[in-house]
């Protein structure tokens, strides 16, 4: 039932993309960036933003959701009808890198985020000294998900690199699913 | 190496990047692994052999960006596969270095005479890390209660010279009763800082911050009485555990968590945060530090609109409260242009922390 709701969303050409991530993991900054906006005034997310981009005529509504440990316990407040979810890790962050895969990992659990599609932003390569997605990969257990199709992309939010390709990659993804149902 | 090539089972879509693609990367990892057996064997000339690896290198990087373009349109399970291809060749490329390179000549230095550097240890892997350096030797002037707390300091031994390319995370960690200044030659133009497990001491970021370029990320955590100046970050400012600090920060984000009593002297491009902190003290950044080639000195500054998350209604939370220029703990201008000039003299620790009123 629920794939026949989705499917005839993504015929809408819809999609509802939930881009989650730790605090400080860069996911408002993001959002700005492909809507080109600024990014030198992005204040942490109190609550929640919603945008609308529109990519290869695909509506895609993301839900940048406040990553502040306040906030995660309403995280479940926006599971309803995710297409795609986007995971957005801060990749100079080592410290918190084994709270990130806990945090993913129990999100992968929800039944209401069955059949999301999982895109992993290593946010932030334009630092020295940050990890490499091969690191992240590792750190986060990405090779051990089963339940969920997933890719991981490196990219930076402030210089704008590989943020496309992300999108792309959601929405090549959403039409190869309208082919296999 | 197991790489796919098999595009009987790809997607309806067939764009004409992803066969490029297809058709091109296992010719460039052929290509590679032949170059790769050469240079294993050895029998190149030193000047061959190095621009050989540095060739390998830039294939590796391009051929991992193609991977990344590509994952538009491969499938995840194919991404993973060529991911693993890469990781394998660099793994490969890295291991043929380490047997073959000679002794880099590249080496830490701390142009600070005064001062005694005992560390600069490199993990090997990613990032160099300073750790607690043991200054007592030249210190004639120290109290006697310091004294007795530097037996604890640990010096790391065993100066290993940091590969230049990946020195760009820097480390502080593990200082206490004493003070650190960072050496303008060891940081570079876009780093990211961790400053970490630091109790009773100074530690000053801010001359290199001015000279040098700034810093794009920074991460305090686990800090108590101290004064830590953290110069400029393009970036945000992730703060975490501190207890009883003065903390004096120039950047685009500030985000605070889990502190307690503590005054912060912030220039802040948006609006700084905190969580589960209690009694923080904000203040306008004194003109000492707001250095006139600072990227911020145009932008907006929201020092004084600090959002709680623990508080969201809308009467003032009372976490936070703006620092009164009369109160006690109040730094004066005067006393930060003593406090830095103080810092640069080698004065005692014990004084600088009285002067930023951090202790009594």
């Amino acid at each position: 039932m629920l794939s026949i709701l989705r499917k005839a969303r993504l015929k809408d050409k819809e999609m509802r993309i939930l881009m989650l991530g730790l605090d400080n993991a860069g996911k408002t900054t993001i959002v700005k960036k492909l809507m080109n906006e600024d990014v030198n005034t992005v204040s942490p997310t109190l609550g929640f933003i919603i945008k609308t981009i529109d990519y290869e005529g695909y509506r895609l509504n993301i839900w940048d959701v406040g990553g502040q440990k306040t906030l995660r316990s309403y995280w479940r407040n926006y599971f309803e009808k995710t297409d795609a979810l986007i995971w957005v890790v801060d990749a100079t962050d080592r410290d918190r890198i084994s709270d990130c895969r806990q945090e993913l990992a129990s999100l992968l659990l929800e039944e209401r985020l069955m059949g999301a599609s999982l895109l992993v932003f290593a946010n932030k390569k334009d630092v020295g000294g940050c990890m490499s997605d091969q690191d992240i990969q590792e750190a986060l257990r990405l090779d051990e998900i089963k339940t969920h199709k997933w890719v991981i992309l490196g990219c930076s939010a402030i210089t704008g690199s590989h943020l496309k390709e992300g999108l792309g990659w959601v929405v090549q993804d959403a039409k190869d699913r309208l082919f296999l149902y | 190496m197991a790489t796919p090539t098999d595009t009987a089972n790809a997607p309806v879509s067939i764009v004409s990047a992803k066969e490029e693609f297809l058709r091109r990367f296992p010719l460039e990892e052929t290509t590679l692994q032949e170059q790769m057996s050469r240079l294993k064997n050895g029998t190149l000339q030193e000047l061959d052999q190095a621009s050989l690896v540095a060739q390998c290198q830039d294939t590796i990087s391009r051929m991992s960006n193609d991977v990344k373009d590509a994952s538009s349109y491969l499938p995840a399970y194919d991404q993973r596969t060529y991911s693993t291809a890469i990781k394998n060749l660099r793994e490969k490329l890295q291991d043929i270095r380490t047997a073959s390179a000679p002794k880099r000549k590249f080496a830490f230095k701390k142009p600070v005479s005064q001062r005694e550097s005992t560390s600069c240890p490199n993990d090997g892997v990613k990032g160099s890390t300073i750790r607690g350096q043991d200054f007592s030797r030249n210190r004639p002037t120290a109290t006697t209660s310091s004294q007795l707390h530097e037996a604890t300091v640990t010096s790391v031994a065993e100066p290993r010279a940091p590969d230049p390319s990946d020195s760009q995370a820097i480390t502080i960690s593990s200082i206490s009763y004493n003070r650190y200044i960072l050496a303008p030659s060891s940081i570079h133009h876009g780093a990211s800082a961790v400053i970490k497990d630091i109790h009773h001491s100074v530690i000053d970021l801010s001359t290199p911050t001015n000279l040098a370029g700034t810093f794009k990320t920074m991460t305090i955590r686990s800090v108590s009485e101290s004064l830590l100046l953290c110069g400029s970050v393009t970036g945000a400012v992730h703060i975490t555990d501190v207890d009883h600090g003065t903390l004096v920060i120039n950047s685009r984000q500030v985000r605070i968590h889990k502190c307690r009593d503590c005054v912060i002297y912030l220039r802040c491009a948006s609006r700084p945060i905190i969580e589960d902190c209690r009694d923080i003290r904000f203040a306008p950044l004194p003109v000492v530090y707001d250095a006139e080639s600072s990227e911020f000195t145009d932008s907006a500054n929201f020092w004084d609109q600090v959002d709680d998350f623990r508080w969201l209604k809308a009467e003032q939370s009372p976490n936070w409260s703006i620092l009164d220029p009369d109160d006690d703990v109040a730094v004066k201008s005067e006393a930060w242009h003593e406090i830095t000039v103080g810092m640069a003299a080698n004065a005692d620790l014990d004084d600088v922390l009285k002067a930023a009123r951090v202790i009594n």
